[in-house]
Protein backbone atom coordinates (compact mmCIF):
# COMPACT_ATOMS: atom_id res chain seq x y z
CA UNK A 1 0.00 0.00 0.00
CA UNK A 2 1.35 3.84 -1.06
CA UNK A 3 0.98 6.30 1.45
CA UNK A 4 2.00 9.75 0.15
CA UNK A 5 2.78 13.29 1.98
CA UNK A 6 3.06 16.70 -0.26
CA UNK A 7 5.36 18.51 2.54
CA UNK A 8 6.47 21.82 1.63
CA UNK A 9 10.66 22.64 1.11
CA UNK A 10 10.88 23.35 4.47
CA UNK A 11 12.72 22.55 7.66
CA UNK A 12 9.64 22.84 9.83
CA UNK A 13 7.99 19.86 7.75
CA UNK A 14 11.34 17.79 8.96
CA UNK A 15 9.59 16.71 12.55
CA UNK A 16 6.52 16.21 11.72
CA UNK A 17 7.63 13.98 8.47
CA UNK A 18 9.88 12.55 10.76
CA UNK A 19 7.14 11.93 13.66
CA UNK A 20 5.48 10.07 10.75
CA UNK A 21 7.92 7.67 9.73
CA UNK A 22 8.80 6.77 12.42
CA UNK A 23 5.13 5.36 13.48
CA UNK A 24 5.03 4.05 9.71
CA UNK A 25 7.81 2.07 10.20
CA UNK A 26 6.88 0.46 13.43
CA UNK A 27 3.68 -0.27 12.38
CA UNK A 28 5.15 -1.79 8.66
CA UNK A 29 7.13 -4.75 11.31
CA UNK A 30 10.80 -2.79 11.50
CA UNK A 31 11.95 -2.81 15.13
CA UNK A 32 12.18 0.77 17.72
CA UNK A 33 16.15 0.36 16.54
CA UNK A 34 15.75 0.08 12.72
CA UNK A 35 12.53 2.43 13.15
CA UNK A 36 14.91 5.41 14.53
CA UNK A 37 17.56 4.67 11.75
CA UNK A 38 15.38 4.60 8.72
CA UNK A 39 13.75 8.03 10.24
CA UNK A 40 17.44 9.44 10.26
CA UNK A 41 17.89 8.24 6.68
CA UNK A 42 14.47 10.23 5.39
CA UNK A 43 15.67 13.39 7.62
CA UNK A 44 18.88 13.64 6.28
CA UNK A 45 17.10 12.76 2.36
CA UNK A 46 14.84 15.60 3.17
CA UNK A 47 17.35 18.22 4.77
CA UNK A 48 19.74 17.46 1.75
CA UNK A 49 16.68 18.35 -0.13
CA UNK A 50 15.90 21.64 1.59
CA UNK A 51 19.33 22.71 1.80
CA UNK A 52 20.64 21.97 -1.78
CA UNK A 53 18.05 21.40 -4.00
CA UNK A 54 15.73 24.28 -3.24
CA UNK A 55 18.67 26.88 -1.88
CA UNK A 56 17.05 29.91 -2.34
CA UNK A 57 13.34 29.57 -3.42
CA UNK A 58 10.39 29.63 -1.38
CA UNK A 59 6.61 27.69 -2.39
CA UNK A 60 8.74 24.78 -3.36
CA UNK A 61 7.81 20.80 -2.74
CA UNK A 62 8.85 17.67 -2.43
CA UNK A 63 6.33 14.59 -3.02
CA UNK A 64 6.94 11.72 -0.60
CA UNK A 65 5.44 7.93 -0.93
CA UNK A 66 5.89 5.62 1.52
CA UNK A 67 5.28 2.05 -0.24
CA UNK A 68 5.02 -0.80 2.20
CA UNK A 69 5.16 -4.63 1.61
CA UNK A 70 6.04 -7.26 4.21
CA UNK A 71 9.23 -7.88 2.81
CA UNK A 72 10.16 -4.60 2.39
CA UNK A 73 9.63 -0.57 3.07
CA UNK A 74 10.73 1.95 0.45
CA UNK A 75 10.49 5.46 0.64
CA UNK A 76 10.52 7.72 -2.87
CA UNK A 77 11.09 11.04 -2.33
CA UNK A 78 10.56 13.36 -5.54
CA UNK A 79 11.54 16.80 -6.31
CA UNK A 80 12.56 19.08 -8.79
CA UNK A 81 15.37 21.14 -7.74
CA UNK A 82 19.13 22.20 -8.90
CA UNK A 83 20.67 19.26 -10.21
CA UNK A 84 22.56 17.05 -7.93
CA UNK A 85 24.74 13.62 -8.20
CA UNK A 86 25.20 11.73 -4.53
CA UNK A 87 28.47 10.24 -6.09
CA UNK A 88 29.88 13.85 -6.37
CA UNK A 89 29.56 14.11 -2.71
CA UNK A 90 31.36 11.35 -0.71
CA UNK A 91 31.94 12.21 3.18
CA UNK A 92 35.64 12.49 4.31
CA UNK A 93 36.49 12.33 7.49
CA UNK A 94 39.98 14.07 7.20
CA UNK A 95 38.18 16.87 5.54
CA UNK A 96 35.64 16.59 8.51
CA UNK A 97 38.38 16.69 11.09
CA UNK A 98 41.08 18.95 9.83
CA UNK A 99 38.87 21.58 7.87
CA UNK A 100 35.53 20.99 9.63
CA UNK A 101 33.78 20.35 6.25
CA UNK A 102 31.12 17.83 6.50
CA UNK A 103 29.57 17.14 3.33
CA UNK A 104 28.35 14.17 2.14
CA UNK A 105 28.00 12.99 6.02
CA UNK A 106 24.35 12.44 5.88
CA UNK A 107 24.44 10.60 2.61
CA UNK A 108 26.97 8.37 3.85
CA UNK A 109 24.31 7.81 7.12
CA UNK A 110 21.72 7.05 4.46
CA UNK A 111 23.67 4.19 2.57
CA UNK A 112 24.42 2.54 6.05
CA UNK A 113 21.02 2.81 7.88
CA UNK A 114 19.13 1.28 4.61
CA UNK A 115 19.54 -1.64 2.58
CA UNK A 116 18.98 0.19 -1.15
CA UNK A 117 19.89 4.08 -1.89
CA UNK A 118 18.94 4.77 -5.19
CA UNK A 119 18.92 8.49 -7.45
CA UNK A 120 16.70 8.50 -10.48
CA UNK A 121 17.32 11.23 -12.69
CA UNK A 122 14.61 12.36 -14.64
CA UNK A 123 15.50 14.65 -16.76
CA UNK A 124 13.10 17.24 -16.61
CA UNK A 125 10.55 15.50 -14.91
CA UNK A 126 13.12 15.74 -11.98
CA UNK A 127 14.83 14.04 -9.43
CA UNK A 128 13.50 10.85 -7.39
CA UNK A 129 15.09 9.10 -4.44
CA UNK A 130 14.47 5.76 -2.89
CA UNK A 131 15.30 4.56 0.60
CA UNK A 132 14.70 0.76 0.82
CA UNK A 133 15.01 -1.45 3.88
CA UNK A 134 14.08 -4.82 4.28
CA UNK A 135 11.92 -6.48 6.63
CA UNK A 136 12.97 -8.80 9.15
CA UNK A 137 9.82 -10.96 9.05
CA UNK A 138 11.32 -13.36 11.65
CA UNK A 139 11.17 -10.43 14.39
CA UNK A 140 7.21 -9.92 14.20
CA UNK A 141 4.93 -10.36 16.97
CA UNK A 142 3.25 -12.61 14.21
CA UNK A 143 6.38 -14.74 14.57
CA UNK A 144 3.86 -17.04 17.11
CA UNK A 145 1.43 -17.46 14.07
CA UNK A 146 3.69 -18.28 11.77
CA UNK A 147 5.37 -21.00 14.20
CA UNK A 148 1.72 -22.27 14.12
CA UNK A 149 1.83 -22.79 10.48
CA UNK A 150 5.58 -24.55 10.58
CA UNK A 151 4.17 -28.64 11.14
CA UNK A 152 0.61 -28.60 9.60
CA UNK A 153 -1.24 -31.65 9.77
CA UNK A 154 -2.36 -33.24 6.54
CA UNK A 155 -5.61 -34.51 6.12
CA UNK A 156 -5.36 -38.34 6.24
CA UNK A 157 -7.99 -39.59 3.40
CA UNK A 158 -7.03 -38.79 -0.11
CA UNK A 159 -9.28 -36.39 -2.06
CA UNK A 160 -10.68 -39.17 -3.71
CA UNK A 161 -12.07 -40.39 -0.72
CA UNK A 162 -13.38 -37.28 0.73
CA UNK A 163 -16.13 -34.30 -0.54
CA UNK A 164 -14.86 -31.13 -0.79
CA UNK A 165 -16.34 -27.55 -1.44
CA UNK A 166 -15.29 -24.22 -2.84
CA UNK A 167 -16.42 -21.03 -0.94
CA UNK A 168 -15.42 -17.73 -1.36
CA UNK A 169 -12.90 -16.38 1.33
CA UNK A 170 -13.73 -14.50 4.76
CA UNK A 171 -11.00 -13.14 7.02
CA UNK A 172 -11.18 -16.31 8.87
CA UNK A 173 -9.84 -18.02 6.15
CA UNK A 174 -6.33 -16.54 6.87
CA UNK A 175 -4.41 -18.70 9.15
CA UNK A 176 -5.72 -21.86 7.07
CA UNK A 177 -4.28 -19.84 3.93
CA UNK A 178 -0.75 -19.05 5.67
CA UNK A 179 -0.67 -23.33 5.96
CA UNK A 180 -1.08 -24.11 2.99
CA UNK A 181 1.30 -21.78 1.64
CA UNK A 182 3.78 -23.61 3.56
CA UNK A 183 3.24 -26.91 2.64
CA UNK A 184 3.26 -26.03 -1.03
CA UNK A 185 6.36 -23.23 -1.04
CA UNK A 186 8.21 -24.12 2.73
CA UNK A 187 9.49 -20.28 2.74
CA UNK A 188 10.52 -20.20 -0.56
CA UNK A 189 6.99 -18.14 -2.06
CA UNK A 190 8.34 -14.76 -2.79
CA UNK A 191 4.93 -12.81 -1.39
CA UNK A 192 6.27 -13.12 2.37
CA UNK A 193 2.67 -11.76 3.12
CA UNK A 194 1.01 -15.03 2.45
CA UNK A 195 3.26 -16.55 5.29
CA UNK A 196 1.27 -14.56 8.17
CA UNK A 197 -2.76 -15.28 8.98
CA UNK A 198 -2.65 -11.24 9.87
CA UNK A 199 -1.62 -9.90 6.98
CA UNK A 200 -3.63 -11.63 4.74
CA UNK A 201 -6.59 -11.02 6.91
CA UNK A 202 -5.98 -7.47 6.66
CA UNK A 203 -5.96 -7.44 3.11
CA UNK A 204 -9.07 -9.45 3.01
CA UNK A 205 -10.86 -6.97 5.40
CA UNK A 206 -9.71 -4.14 2.86
CA UNK A 207 -10.75 -5.92 0.26
CA UNK A 208 -7.00 -5.96 -1.41
CA UNK A 209 -7.81 -9.27 -2.97
CA UNK A 210 -10.87 -12.03 -3.08
CA UNK A 211 -10.39 -15.50 -3.96
CA UNK A 212 -12.14 -18.69 -3.05
CA UNK A 213 -10.73 -21.67 -0.59
CA UNK A 214 -11.25 -25.03 -1.06
CA UNK A 215 -12.27 -27.54 2.08
CA UNK A 216 -12.69 -31.32 2.71
CA UNK A 217 -15.60 -32.84 4.46
CA UNK A 218 -13.67 -31.89 7.97
CA UNK A 219 -13.44 -28.80 7.17
CA UNK A 220 -9.66 -29.14 7.01
CA UNK A 221 -8.37 -26.59 3.94
CA UNK A 222 -6.83 -27.77 0.51
CA UNK A 223 -6.77 -25.70 -1.69
CA UNK A 224 -6.46 -21.78 -2.30
CA UNK A 225 -6.52 -19.43 -5.00
CA UNK A 226 -7.11 -15.92 -5.46
CA UNK A 227 -7.89 -12.83 -7.65
CA UNK A 228 -5.86 -9.61 -6.57
CA UNK A 229 -7.54 -6.42 -8.37
CA UNK A 230 -4.83 -4.05 -9.99
CA UNK A 231 -4.60 -0.50 -8.04
CA UNK A 232 -4.44 1.38 -11.44
CA UNK A 233 -7.57 -0.27 -13.66
CA UNK A 234 -10.30 -2.17 -13.67
CA UNK A 235 -9.07 -6.09 -14.32
CA UNK A 236 -7.38 -8.54 -11.64
CA UNK A 237 -4.76 -11.04 -11.20
CA UNK A 238 -5.38 -14.44 -10.68
CA UNK A 239 -2.57 -15.72 -8.48
CA UNK A 240 -0.90 -17.15 -5.17
CA UNK A 241 -2.53 -20.63 -6.08
CA UNK A 242 -2.17 -23.37 -4.06
CA UNK A 243 -3.39 -27.23 -3.60
CA UNK A 244 -2.02 -29.29 -1.06
CA UNK A 245 0.38 -31.59 -2.02
CA UNK A 246 -1.43 -34.67 -1.76
CA UNK A 247 -4.77 -33.72 -2.99
CA UNK A 248 -3.05 -32.60 -6.56
CA UNK A 249 -4.06 -33.30 -10.00
CA UNK A 250 -8.05 -34.01 -9.02
CA UNK A 251 -9.27 -31.30 -9.97
CA UNK A 252 -9.21 -28.61 -7.12
CA UNK A 253 -7.18 -25.78 -9.67
CA UNK A 254 -9.73 -26.06 -11.94
CA UNK A 255 -12.69 -25.96 -10.12
CA UNK A 256 -11.00 -23.02 -7.99
CA UNK A 257 -10.43 -21.23 -11.36
CA UNK A 258 -14.20 -22.15 -12.23
CA UNK A 259 -15.74 -19.84 -9.22
CA UNK A 260 -12.54 -17.61 -9.65
CA UNK A 261 -14.08 -16.13 -12.63
CA UNK A 262 -17.27 -16.19 -11.75
CA UNK A 263 -16.28 -13.85 -9.26
CA UNK A 264 -14.58 -11.73 -11.55
CA UNK A 265 -17.58 -11.19 -13.96
CA UNK A 266 -19.65 -10.64 -10.68
CA UNK A 267 -17.36 -7.79 -9.50
CA UNK A 268 -18.09 -6.34 -13.26
CA UNK A 269 -14.00 -6.75 -13.64
CA UNK A 270 -12.96 -6.36 -17.53
CA UNK A 271 -10.39 -9.07 -17.43
CA UNK A 272 -8.81 -11.41 -15.30
CA UNK A 273 -5.11 -12.03 -15.80
CA UNK A 274 -2.26 -14.43 -14.77
CA UNK A 275 1.36 -14.67 -14.54
CA UNK A 276 2.14 -18.47 -15.62
CA UNK A 277 5.48 -19.48 -14.36
CA UNK A 278 7.54 -21.23 -17.39
CA UNK A 279 9.63 -23.83 -14.71
CA UNK A 280 6.70 -25.70 -15.71
CA UNK A 281 3.45 -25.79 -17.54
CA UNK A 282 0.37 -26.93 -15.15
CA UNK A 283 -0.36 -23.54 -13.76
CA UNK A 284 -0.28 -22.56 -17.79
CA UNK A 285 -2.69 -25.32 -18.63
CA UNK A 286 -5.05 -24.34 -16.09
CA UNK A 287 -5.38 -20.78 -17.58
CA UNK A 288 -5.89 -22.17 -20.97
CA UNK A 289 -8.76 -24.57 -19.93
CA UNK A 290 -10.18 -21.99 -19.01
CA UNK A 291 -10.23 -19.41 -21.49
CA UNK A 292 -6.93 -17.76 -21.02
CA UNK A 293 -5.00 -16.03 -24.12
CA UNK A 294 -0.94 -15.64 -23.82
CA UNK A 295 -0.32 -12.18 -24.58
CA UNK A 296 2.64 -11.96 -23.75
CA UNK A 297 6.11 -13.69 -21.93
CA UNK A 298 8.11 -11.33 -19.63
CA UNK A 299 11.23 -12.55 -19.09
CA UNK A 300 13.15 -13.21 -15.61
CA UNK A 301 10.47 -11.91 -13.78
CA UNK A 302 10.69 -13.72 -10.42
CA UNK A 303 13.81 -14.94 -8.51
CA UNK A 304 13.58 -18.86 -8.53
CA UNK A 305 10.80 -20.10 -6.48
CA UNK A 306 11.02 -23.79 -5.32
CA UNK A 307 7.51 -25.80 -5.50
CA UNK A 308 7.13 -29.17 -3.23
CA UNK A 309 6.78 -31.71 -5.60
CA UNK A 310 8.37 -29.58 -8.70
CA UNK A 311 11.64 -29.22 -10.11
CA UNK A 312 13.48 -28.07 -7.29
CA UNK A 313 16.49 -27.13 -8.95
CA UNK A 314 15.92 -23.82 -11.80
CA UNK A 315 19.12 -22.32 -12.66
CA UNK A 316 18.27 -18.60 -13.43
CA UNK A 317 15.23 -16.40 -12.69
CA UNK A 318 11.51 -17.69 -13.63
CA UNK A 319 10.11 -16.09 -16.37
CA UNK A 320 6.46 -15.63 -16.62
CA UNK A 321 3.58 -15.82 -19.59
CA UNK A 322 1.01 -13.40 -19.15
CA UNK A 323 -2.61 -15.14 -19.77
CA UNK A 324 -5.53 -13.04 -20.13
CA UNK A 325 -8.97 -13.68 -19.87
CA UNK A 326 -11.83 -10.58 -21.14
CA UNK A 327 -14.75 -11.11 -18.97
CA UNK A 328 -16.83 -8.23 -21.06
CA UNK A 329 -17.88 -7.78 -24.71
CA UNK A 330 -16.39 -5.01 -26.20
CA UNK A 331 -16.51 -2.44 -28.62
CA UNK A 332 -13.61 -1.84 -31.15
CA UNK A 333 -11.49 0.42 -30.10
CA UNK A 334 -8.44 2.84 -32.25
CA UNK A 335 -5.04 1.98 -31.87
CA UNK A 336 -2.20 2.62 -33.26
CA UNK A 337 0.13 -0.32 -33.78
CA UNK A 338 3.91 -0.14 -34.14
CA UNK A 339 5.18 -1.52 -38.02
CA UNK A 340 7.49 -3.66 -35.93
CA UNK A 341 5.12 -5.75 -33.52
CA UNK A 342 2.17 -4.92 -36.19
CA UNK A 343 1.17 -8.30 -37.16
CA UNK A 344 2.09 -10.02 -33.37
CA UNK A 345 -0.49 -7.49 -31.67
CA UNK A 346 -3.00 -7.13 -34.34
CA UNK A 347 -2.72 -11.29 -33.74
CA UNK A 348 -3.07 -11.13 -30.25
CA UNK A 349 -6.09 -9.12 -30.10
CA UNK A 350 -7.85 -11.38 -32.45
CA UNK A 351 -6.57 -14.03 -30.17
CA UNK A 352 -7.98 -12.58 -27.40
CA UNK A 353 -11.49 -11.17 -29.13
CA UNK A 354 -10.93 -7.68 -28.61
CA UNK A 355 -12.20 -6.03 -31.61
CA UNK A 356 -9.56 -2.97 -32.80
CA UNK A 357 -9.56 -0.22 -35.56
CA UNK A 358 -5.37 0.32 -36.24
CA UNK A 359 -5.17 3.65 -37.02
CA UNK A 360 -2.38 5.73 -38.44
CA UNK A 361 -1.26 8.41 -36.44
CA UNK A 362 -2.38 11.94 -37.83
CA UNK A 363 -0.34 14.59 -36.26
CA UNK A 364 -0.12 14.35 -32.67
CA UNK A 365 0.62 17.16 -29.28
CA UNK A 366 3.05 15.84 -26.50
CA UNK A 367 2.75 17.16 -23.39
CA UNK A 368 5.11 19.88 -22.00
CA UNK A 369 7.48 17.23 -20.31
CA UNK A 370 7.37 13.12 -20.13
CA UNK A 371 5.43 11.49 -16.87
CA UNK A 372 6.18 8.27 -16.12
CA UNK A 373 6.07 5.92 -12.96
CA UNK A 374 8.51 3.57 -11.90
CA UNK A 375 8.53 0.25 -9.80
CA UNK A 376 11.27 -1.40 -8.49
CA UNK A 377 10.75 -5.10 -7.19
CA UNK A 378 13.71 -5.38 -4.83
CA UNK A 379 13.10 -8.67 -4.43
CA UNK A 380 12.75 -9.96 -7.81
CA UNK A 381 15.48 -7.45 -9.40
CA UNK A 382 13.32 -6.36 -12.07
CA UNK A 383 12.18 -2.50 -13.05
CA UNK A 384 8.72 -1.61 -14.20
CA UNK A 385 8.36 1.55 -16.28
CA UNK A 386 4.98 2.70 -16.90
CA UNK A 387 4.63 6.19 -19.19
CA UNK A 388 1.79 8.05 -18.76
CA UNK A 389 2.50 10.94 -21.20
CA UNK A 390 5.60 11.87 -23.73
CA UNK A 391 7.26 14.95 -24.43
CA UNK A 392 9.84 15.97 -26.21
CA UNK A 393 12.09 14.56 -23.74
CA UNK A 394 10.87 11.29 -23.36
CA UNK A 395 14.08 9.16 -25.21
CA UNK A 396 16.59 11.06 -22.94
CA UNK A 397 14.45 10.69 -19.43
CA UNK A 398 14.14 7.00 -19.99
CA UNK A 399 17.69 6.75 -21.01
CA UNK A 400 18.74 8.92 -17.65
CA UNK A 401 16.24 6.37 -15.71
CA UNK A 402 17.82 3.47 -16.85
CA UNK A 403 21.66 4.45 -16.73
CA UNK A 404 20.50 5.16 -12.45
CA UNK A 405 19.29 2.16 -11.85
CA UNK A 406 21.71 0.12 -13.72
CA UNK A 407 24.10 1.93 -12.56
CA UNK A 408 23.40 1.46 -8.87
CA UNK A 409 20.99 -2.04 -8.86
CA UNK A 410 21.72 -5.42 -10.20
CA UNK A 411 18.91 -5.79 -12.66
CA UNK A 412 17.49 -8.81 -14.25
CA UNK A 413 15.08 -6.96 -16.26
CA UNK A 414 13.59 -3.64 -17.07
CA UNK A 415 10.15 -3.71 -18.36
CA UNK A 416 8.62 -1.16 -20.02
CA UNK A 417 4.70 -0.25 -20.85
CA UNK A 418 3.80 2.25 -23.48
CA UNK A 419 0.26 2.95 -24.44
CA UNK A 420 -0.76 1.46 -27.88
CA UNK A 421 -3.98 4.06 -27.94
CA UNK A 422 -1.52 7.12 -28.32
CA UNK A 423 -1.00 8.71 -31.21
CA UNK A 424 2.77 9.12 -30.39
CA UNK A 425 3.54 5.81 -29.82
CA UNK A 426 4.49 4.12 -33.04
CA UNK A 427 7.06 6.84 -33.62
CA UNK A 428 8.42 6.76 -30.10
CA UNK A 429 8.93 3.39 -29.99
CA UNK A 430 11.08 4.32 -32.96
CA UNK A 431 12.96 6.70 -30.67
CA UNK A 432 14.03 3.87 -28.44
CA UNK A 433 16.18 2.07 -31.09
CA UNK A 434 19.85 1.56 -29.30
CA UNK A 435 18.41 1.23 -25.50
CA UNK A 436 17.80 -2.44 -25.73
CA UNK A 437 14.46 -2.94 -25.60
CA UNK A 438 12.81 -5.99 -26.94
CA UNK A 439 8.76 -7.39 -27.42
CA UNK A 440 7.43 -8.38 -24.42
CA UNK A 441 3.80 -8.42 -25.39
CA UNK A 442 0.45 -6.84 -25.29
CA UNK A 443 -1.38 -5.60 -21.84
CA UNK A 444 -4.79 -5.12 -22.35
CA UNK A 445 -6.46 -2.79 -19.98
CA UNK A 446 -3.29 -2.75 -17.50
CA UNK A 447 -3.23 1.31 -17.15
CA UNK A 448 -6.20 3.31 -16.84
CA UNK A 449 -8.38 0.65 -18.75
CA UNK A 450 -6.30 1.52 -21.37
CA UNK A 451 -3.97 -1.63 -23.40
CA UNK A 452 -0.32 -0.75 -23.58
CA UNK A 453 2.54 -2.39 -25.56
CA UNK A 454 4.79 -4.24 -23.00
CA UNK A 455 8.90 -4.08 -24.07
CA UNK A 456 11.51 -5.44 -21.65
CA UNK A 457 15.12 -4.76 -21.64
CA UNK A 458 17.01 -8.28 -20.74
CA UNK A 459 20.43 -7.48 -18.12
CA UNK A 460 21.59 -11.04 -17.32
CA UNK A 461 22.29 -14.13 -19.76
CA UNK A 462 19.15 -16.39 -20.27
CA UNK A 463 18.75 -19.77 -21.70
CA UNK A 464 15.33 -19.97 -23.53
CA UNK A 465 15.27 -23.30 -23.71
CA UNK A 466 14.50 -23.17 -20.51
CA UNK A 467 11.70 -21.04 -20.86
CA UNK A 468 8.62 -23.91 -21.20
CA UNK A 469 5.44 -22.74 -22.96
CA UNK A 470 2.57 -24.25 -23.11
CA UNK A 471 0.22 -22.79 -25.75
CA UNK A 472 0.71 -22.20 -29.56
CA UNK A 473 -0.03 -18.77 -29.37
CA UNK A 474 2.89 -18.78 -26.71
CA UNK A 475 5.03 -20.90 -28.17
CA UNK A 476 4.85 -18.05 -31.24
CA UNK A 477 5.54 -15.11 -28.85
CA UNK A 478 8.54 -17.18 -27.49
CA UNK A 479 9.82 -17.49 -30.62
CA UNK A 480 9.50 -14.18 -31.86
CA UNK A 481 11.24 -12.50 -28.83
CA UNK A 482 14.06 -14.90 -28.93
CA UNK A 483 14.66 -14.18 -32.33
CA UNK A 484 14.72 -10.25 -31.47
CA UNK A 485 16.78 -10.79 -28.43
CA UNK A 486 19.28 -12.90 -30.31
CA UNK A 487 19.23 -10.34 -32.72
CA UNK A 488 19.91 -7.34 -30.20
CA UNK A 489 22.53 -8.98 -28.60
CA UNK B 1 4.80 16.92 20.56
CA UNK B 2 8.37 17.39 18.94
CA UNK B 3 8.88 20.98 20.01
CA UNK B 4 12.10 21.01 21.95
CA UNK B 5 12.04 23.17 25.70
CA UNK B 6 14.74 25.62 26.10
CA UNK B 7 15.62 27.50 29.08
CA UNK B 8 18.25 29.91 29.62
CA UNK B 9 19.89 30.53 33.29
CA UNK B 10 23.00 32.92 32.86
CA UNK B 11 25.64 31.47 30.50
CA UNK B 12 24.13 28.07 30.56
CA UNK B 13 21.31 27.06 28.01
CA UNK B 14 19.07 24.07 28.70
CA UNK B 15 17.62 21.95 25.81
CA UNK B 16 15.51 19.18 26.53
CA UNK B 17 14.97 17.35 23.33
CA UNK B 18 11.39 15.62 22.30
CA UNK B 19 11.41 13.01 19.18
CA UNK B 20 14.16 14.60 16.35
CA UNK B 21 17.11 16.43 16.39
CA UNK B 22 17.60 17.63 12.89
CA UNK B 23 18.14 21.05 11.17
CA UNK B 24 14.74 23.04 12.24
CA UNK B 25 15.36 21.79 16.41
CA UNK B 26 19.26 23.01 15.91
CA UNK B 27 18.29 26.41 14.36
CA UNK B 28 15.79 26.77 16.63
CA UNK B 29 18.82 26.01 19.72
CA UNK B 30 20.96 28.49 17.79
CA UNK B 31 18.17 31.10 17.82
CA UNK B 32 18.68 31.10 21.33
CA UNK B 33 21.95 31.59 21.74
CA UNK B 34 23.32 34.86 22.40
CA UNK B 35 26.80 35.71 22.73
CA UNK B 36 26.52 35.36 27.07
CA UNK B 37 25.35 31.51 26.42
CA UNK B 38 28.75 29.51 27.05
CA UNK B 39 27.38 26.37 28.47
CA UNK B 40 24.83 23.52 26.64
CA UNK B 41 23.08 20.79 28.29
CA UNK B 42 21.28 18.93 26.53
CA UNK B 43 18.73 16.09 27.35
CA UNK B 44 18.65 13.16 24.59
CA UNK B 45 16.77 11.12 26.48
CA UNK B 46 13.43 11.54 24.87
CA UNK B 47 15.44 12.18 21.66
CA UNK B 48 14.74 8.87 19.24
CA UNK B 49 16.42 10.04 15.60
CA UNK B 50 19.51 12.43 15.60
CA UNK B 51 20.39 13.33 11.96
CA UNK B 52 24.24 14.70 10.90
CA UNK B 53 23.10 18.19 11.42
CA UNK B 54 22.50 17.66 14.80
CA UNK B 55 25.78 15.92 15.59
CA UNK B 56 27.76 18.29 13.78
CA UNK B 57 26.28 21.34 15.30
CA UNK B 58 27.14 20.04 19.61
CA UNK B 59 30.99 18.88 17.60
CA UNK B 60 31.35 22.00 16.47
CA UNK B 61 29.91 23.95 19.45
CA UNK B 62 32.35 21.92 21.92
CA UNK B 63 35.14 22.36 19.22
CA UNK B 64 34.64 25.94 19.78
CA UNK B 65 36.05 25.51 23.09
CA UNK B 66 32.62 26.19 24.75
CA UNK B 67 30.76 23.25 27.44
CA UNK B 68 28.54 20.53 26.21
CA UNK B 69 27.04 17.95 28.34
CA UNK B 70 24.67 15.39 26.78
CA UNK B 71 22.42 13.33 28.55
CA UNK B 72 21.06 10.04 27.97
CA UNK B 73 22.23 10.09 24.09
CA UNK B 74 20.17 7.59 22.34
CA UNK B 75 22.50 4.14 21.07
CA UNK B 76 22.40 5.48 17.53
CA UNK B 77 24.15 8.67 18.14
CA UNK B 78 27.37 6.70 19.14
CA UNK B 79 26.93 5.00 15.78
CA UNK B 80 26.58 7.41 13.93
CA UNK B 81 29.97 8.55 15.33
CA UNK B 82 31.57 5.42 14.56
CA UNK B 83 30.33 5.83 11.07
CA UNK B 84 31.69 9.22 10.97
CA UNK B 85 34.77 8.44 12.09
CA UNK B 86 34.78 10.95 15.04
CA UNK B 87 34.61 8.64 18.15
CA UNK B 88 38.15 8.47 18.23
CA UNK B 89 38.51 12.76 18.25
CA UNK B 90 35.45 13.72 19.82
CA UNK B 91 34.43 12.53 23.58
CA UNK B 92 31.35 14.48 24.75
CA UNK B 93 30.49 14.89 28.27
CA UNK B 94 27.83 12.25 28.72
CA UNK B 95 25.23 11.60 31.55
CA UNK B 96 23.89 8.60 31.75
CA UNK B 97 20.61 7.63 33.60
CA UNK B 98 22.03 6.91 36.68
CA UNK B 99 23.16 10.31 36.48
CA UNK B 100 26.73 9.80 36.69
CA UNK B 101 29.74 11.72 34.76
CA UNK B 102 31.27 9.23 32.22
Amino acid sequence: MDLQLHIPSDEQAINPVCDFTYSWCLNSGLTKQEASKFTIAVSELITDIILFAYPESENKFIDLTFRQTLSDIELIASEAGEPFDPDQHRYSPESALDKGDFEGAGLRIIRRFTDDFLFINRGREGKEFRLQKEVDTHYLDELMELSRSLKPKEPEKKLADVSYSIKQITPADAEDIAKLIYRTYEYTYTKEDLYFPKKIEQTLIGKEKLGVITRGEKGEALGYFAILPKEDSNIAEVGEAVVSPDYRKQGIMSNMMEHLIKVGRSHNLKALYGKAVTNHPVSQRVNHKFGFTSTGLMLLDTNNVVFKGFDEQYPQPVSVIIDVLPLQENKPKDVYLPAKYQQLLTESYQQLGIPITPKKPNGYTMAEKSDADLEINYADSTAHIILNKYGPDFKSVLQEMINSLLEQETLNAIYLDLPLQNEATPSQLKELEGLGFIYCGLAPYFHQGADYIRLQKICMPLDFDLVDVHSDFGKQIKSFIANEYSRNS
Amino acid sequence: MSIPEIHREDDTLTVCINGGFNLWVKNMITNHIGEEVQNLDIDLTNCKYIDTEGIIFLYEWQQNGQKLQLKNPPEVFFEMLDILELSDSWQPNIINKNEELL
